[in-house]
């Protein structure tokens, strides 16, 4: 925390805020290539425009370096982290807004936050007639909050504050000693997952499909950044209904599965390191997916929507991946999504809350707080049933075992609470403009959860008051609550001068 | 040049291991669930 913010400080989180923004200008030249290729000369303007803005305030925050040769600290990460979420959507939009697909500025800002948290749900109108490199620059958002836009900075300015961005972003897993190795690792997953899922879904959709190989290749190459980073942005208003394939569906289900496992997993399984299986954070999120799965299988088995058993397993099974992942893409209508109710809504809905594991893409309140939880509560109960004298193991396994301090558990549990009091946030101003419970609550746990799936309530008509508390929610659940609160400190020592 | 293009063949032998691994973990999920679902289905 910066109890005393000077000039310098201000000038160290500009420097740092304006080298991601310079990371942003350079993302905005796939687009821009693409919008060239194309012959879309409109939406290349934007682009030009938008990547003149990010490289310009890139520029003027570089004169502005700080005089002192100051260390940054865990603060100046915190603080740089809350405020790339808030003012890249802000350039990131540019392209949006002028695109003539959005009703109002906060419409467009609403999609580029939901881009960059890696969230999904769109206010955007007539999807399909968007340009492709409109639809690119989307995906470059997904693609960009997904890999981290701090971890892309990291790589191309190895500078002395890496860790505390790194950190601050919260990707704690460090899997090698240094950062710039870990990130170079973190961008091998995504390449080498990249190049075998694009392949896979191109060559789906030329076989499968009858596209002609540029349209394959479009789709394959924004499904692919969409899933694999549990984004959930679509080129089509159907999502991935759109296709009707079930072999597209299963290479895009592993790609979100991918997508909501850490880093550190994906290094584990690579360098097949042992004791996996035995794994807190693996246990969890294999038990979870399972116990939703069957509870939504279960409700839509009992609920008599469908007849027949091989849509029912097929819609349930992804529609679950999807949720639980916090990708959010769709093989049903938000309509049909609405008729589910009962059991199999709340299996949906538990399933986002909960979301993927730590160091990944996903959101919700991620695998390892639910294990930790868990074990800390079973642990209090076990003492509780015992003899005073018997002494009880606190500790979990996570690639080594460790012990669960008080501290930890109590932290885990905070920001756990934390997450329910922000989906019942959202579900508050639903109700409170007369949606019902049931689909408020969804809605709500979609934005938080950085998922992205819809009822219904989220549209280009949807209350303005609603849409800037999901634009929060996706922000704070994005950035889980440290950072922002960072920020919210720095901010009041910066008015009270102290 | 030789052992940047090995060194790129062991990563992508890397993940299509890792890919295979989270085939097989989906399946699994998606059998157990499928079978509970199932037999719960047949008794309700």
């Amino acid at each position: 925390m910066l109890l005393k913010p000077t000039l310098d400080d201000a000038r160290r989180i500009a420097v740092d805020l304006g080298r991601i923004l310079a990371v942003v200008a350079g993302a905005g030249l796939i687009p821009l290539a693409w919008a060239i290729a194309l012959g879309e000369w409109k939406p290349a303007a934007d682009l030009i425009l938008m990547i003149g803005v990010a490289g310009a305030l890139a520029g003027i925050a570089e004169m502005w370096r700080p005089k002192t040769n100051t260390q940054p600290v865990w603060g100046h990460g915190l603080i740089v982290v809350s405020l790339v979420w808030l003012v890249v959507p802000a350039v990131g939009a540019i392209p949006l807004a002028l695109s003539g697909h959005y009703g109002d500025l906060i419409d467009a800002y609403f999609d580029a936050m939901s881009g960059l948290t890696t969230t999904g749900l769109a206010t955007i109108q007539d999807l399909d007639h968007l340009a492709a490199s409109t639809n690119v620059w989307r995906h470059s958002l997904q693609f960009l909050g997904g890999q981290g836009i701090v971890l892309a900075a990291l790589v191309f300015f190895s500078a002395s504050g890496a860790l505390s961005l790194y950190e601050a972003e919260g990707r704690d897993q460090r899997i090698f000693p240094s950062v710039g190795s870990t990130a170079r690792f973190i961008w091998l997953v995504s390449v080498v997952h990249g190049i075998l899922g694009i392949s896979a879904l191109t060559i789906d959709g030329v076989v499968a499909q009858g596209f002609e190989w540029s349209r394959a290749l479009f789709h394959g190459f924004t499904i692919f950044m969409a899933a694999f980073d549990t984004g959930g942005f679509s080129p089509q208003s159907t999502s991935v209904g759109y296709y009707h394939s079930a072999s597209f569906e299963a290479v895009v289900a592993v790609l979100m599965l991918a997508g909501a496992l850490s880093f550190g997993l994906h290094h584990a399984i690579w360098q097949r390191r042992a004791g996996l299986l035995r794994n807190i954070e693996v246990r969890t999120f294999a038990t979870t997916v399972t116990v939703t799965l069957f509870v939504t299988l279960t409700g839509l088995a009992v609920g008599g929507l469908y007849t027949e058993t091989s849509p029912l397993l097929r819609r349930g099974f992804f529609q679950l991946i999807s949720a639980h992942t916090g990708t959010g893409f769709a093989t049903v209508s938000s309509p049909e999504l609405a008729r589910w109710g009962g059991l199999a809504f709340a299996g949906m809905t538990v399933a986002m809350a909960l979301g993927g594991m730590s160091s990944s893409t996903a959101g919700g309140v991620k695998a390892l707080r639910i294990g930790l939880t868990v074990k800390s509560v079973l642990m209090t109960v076990r003492e509780a049933l015992t003899p005073s004298r018997t002494v009880i193991s606190r500790t979990y396994f996570q690639y080594g075992r460790h012990r669960l301090e008080p501290d930890l558990a109590g932290s885990v549990m905070t920001v756990s609470l934390l997450y329910v009091a922000l989906y019942l946030l959202g579900a508050a101003v639903g109700l409170a403009y007369g949606y019902g419970l049931a689909e408020s609550l969804f809605e709500s746990v979609s934005a938080a959860a950085a998922v992205g799936l819809s009822v219904g309530v989220v549209s280009p008509d949807m209350p303005v008051v609603l849409q800037l508390i999901m634009i929060f929610q996706m922000w704070i659940g994005r950035l889980e609550f440290i950072a922002v609160f960072a920020l919210l400190g720095f901010s009041l020592s910066v008015v009270k001068g102290r | 040049m030789l052992r940047r293009l090995r060194n790129a063949a062991v990563a992508l032998l890397q993940g299509a291991y890792g890919i295979t691994a989270e085939v097989v973990a989906l399946a699994a999920m998606f059998a157990v669930a499928a079978l509970i679902a199932f037999l719960l289905s047949q008794l309700v």
